[in-house]
């Protein structure tokens, strides 16, 4: 029999209290592994949204409630692509409407026909919609392929008819499954005369991208100049919010989960004080019972880390199906989310166990013995 | 209160000197002294409460006296960092209730002693199996306390005493829960390591019969030595 089989086994013998205590780990981890996969989807779908063209970076108005709402109007535009080492900005407007159940957040995007292929358009089929042409709209080729509309076809977009006049692919998968629009057009539609949603700006070969930033971002206070997600906070703050309230969320199931797991462990302190007396009488170290109570804690954890992953995968797959989130929710799981959740059940484990261990070292064996 | 009569010529294995221990307001240990050498087998005797399970309790530096000393081999044992030690290599014990880990079959309880002595886990196993043989257990290995009898479960507690062979036996009432059989089985083991491996045995026992076997019967009441022992005396 090794250490580790000995560990094993004491878990084994107390299955119910081993599985009991491993479900409330998978609870924590599940908790704390789904909303930061979910957490990272919606970033990650925010900053793909936005970064959707053929730029460098990309300018909005600062701390908004969500980049949607940006608000950039034309004049200023203008004033960024004056900026030194700016070779281009294209002002687009974003916004979105509910097609139908399949597409519930579908993307609108106009842009000046000028400008199509500064934002990196490539037409796939079809022509350019008309500078002013208020019923035509260029599919990307994923929306042409969901809602089966073929150059020549009409398409019903927020109770307006539209003759399809192009396919088109852009850089990324949010533009491809999204329509596009004349800017005067969906300004008019969305009620938001000349303004944009954002800034796609290319700079000048050989400039520094950094430096031309933080340029836009002097000469613009109220705008922000990003190109990295982890930048987008800056112009979105519910993705701050939404940072917080999942730290805060892992926080409380974490504190939940080492409680949970803290008094099943001293239950199991008290209820096993003699067999620990009785292992210090025969000569085992401190260190070595310290392990034991240790070993069983992180093995317990390690069982609810497997449970909880699997359950995470299972529950953002569910939310994935949910019709709100379709198209929103792309859950990615890489080493590093089941490494959070490794992380989250061990530290659970090892935070529980420090109390039971701290008691089980001070133990001093003839007074165990005689515990009743 | 008085040293023992020392029977042979062999050097002191153990040296308790003017040991005190309370509990709460009893008097568990009240001034005793006491040698206990190489080779010797000792039985301490003794009405309940008198001190016996206390003595050997600090013999195997399970607790600490209130004053007073206890040597191991001209060594205190106060030493925090040589008690675990001393505890594993030194000394095996076996009490009235066998204490056997209860999910741990016969071989694993007398194994568990020996994890932190540096012995492999193939050597460990081997060990535990000619303990187990010798205690004529070979047939229980794989059973769990709860599947052997009072006798037997003593039995591997005594192989799991000898796990690391160690020089010193302390054995805490070892025939208390067992019947007539199985007690003299449990001293007959005694004998056999004593003869024939020279152990050092201290048992504690409030049984005169079982008592005679030991070579000297120490009397205890109230916490102290009232008779420092003589075999034949303790009729």
């Amino acid at each position: 029999m090794t250490f580790i089989g000995l560990i094993l086994r004491n878990l084994a013998t107390r299955r119910v209290r081993t599985l009991l205590t491993a479900a409330a780990v998978a609870i924590s981890v599940t908790a704390v592994v789904t909303l930061g996969v979910v957490t990272d989807s919606l970033q990650r779908s925010a900053a793909n949204v936005l970064l959707m063209g053929k730029a460098d970076f990309i300018v909005a108005q600062k701390s908004v409630t969500t980049a949607l709402t940006s608000v950039v109007a034309e004049g200023q535009v203008a004033a960024v692509a004056r900026t030194p080492g700016v070779h281009s900005a294209v002002g687009v407007l974003v916004g979105t409407v509910h097609l139908n159940a399949t597409n519930p957040v579908f993307i609108e995007i106009g842009v000046q026909p000028t400008e199509l292929r500064r934002f990196g358009v490539t037409l796939d089929a079809g022509r350019p919609y008309g500078a002013n042409a208020t019923h035509e709209v260029m599919l990307g080729w994923q929306a042409a392929e969901s809602l089966h509309r073929h150059v020549g076809d009409t398409v019903e977009i927020g109770t307006i008819g539209y003759t399809v006049v192009a396919i088109y692919s852009l850089n990324q998968v949010f533009g491809n499954a999204a329509a596009m629009f004349p800017l005067t057009t969906l300004q008019a539609n969305t009620r938001k005369p000349g303004t944009v949603t954002l800034v796609a700006v290319r700079v000048d070969r050989g400039a520094n991208v950094d430096s031309v930033m933080a340029r836009v971002d002097r000469d613009n206070p109220n705008l922000a100049a990003v190109r990295l997600a982890s930048q987008f906070g800056r112009i979105d703050r519910n993705l701050v919010f939404l940072n917080a309230a999942q730290a805060g969320a892992q926080i409380i199931a974490l504190v939940i989960g080492v409680v949970v797991v803290l008094s099943t462990m001293l239950l199991s302190f008290v209820e096993r004080i003699r067999e620990f007396g009785l292992l210090r009488a025969i000569g085992w170290s401190r260190l070595r019972l310290l392990s034991l109570v240790m070993g069983e804690a992180v093995g317990i954890s390690l069982l609810g880390a497997g449970v909880g992953v699997g359950l995470s995968v299972a529950l953002t797959a569910a939310l994935e199906h949910l019709s709100s989130l379709r198209g929103v929710l792309d859950a990615g799981y890489s080493i590093g989310v089941v490494g959070t959740g490794l992380y989250t059940a061990v530290g659970i484990g090892v935070l529980a166990a420090l109390y039971p261990c701290a008691r089980a070292a001070m133990l001093r064996p003839g007074i165990a013995l005689r515990r009743e | 209160m008085s040293d023992l009569a020392e029977p042979s010529g062999a050097p002191p294995l153990i040296e308790v000197r003017d040991v005190h221990l309370r509990y709460g307001p009893v008097r568990a240990l009240d001034g005793v002294d006491l040698t206990i050498r190489e080779g010797e087998w000792l039985a301490v005797s003794g009405p309940s409460g008198s001190g016996k399970s206390t003595l050997l309790s600090l013999l195997a530096a399970l607790d600490r006296p209130d004053r007073g000393e206890v040597r191991f081999r001209g060594r205190p044992l106060s030493e925090d960092a040589h008690l675990d030690r001393y505890r594993r290599k030194d000394v095996g014990l076996v009490f009235q209730l066998h204490n056997l880990v209860p999910n741990l079959d016969a071989r694993q309880n007398v194994e568990v002693a020996m994890f932190g002595t540096g012995v492999r886990r193939g050597a460990r196993r081997r060990a535990a199996d000619q303990l187990l043989g010798w205690m004529q257990l070979t047939d229980f290995a794989t059973r769990r306390p709860a599947e052997m009898s009072g006798g037997e479960r003593q039995r591997v507690a005594i192989a799991r005493a000898l796990a690391n062979r160690p020089p010193l036996l302390l054995a805490d009432e070892p025939t208390g829960n067992l019947d007539p059989d199985s007690a003299d089985n449990v001293v007959e083991v005694f004998r056999k390591l004593h003869h024939s491996e020279g152990t050092t045995i201290v048992m504690v026992t409030h049984d005169v019969s079982i008592a005679r076997a030991a070579d000297r019967i120490v009397m205890l009441e109230r916490g102290r030595i009232v008779d420092p022992g003589a075999t034949a005396s303790v009729a």
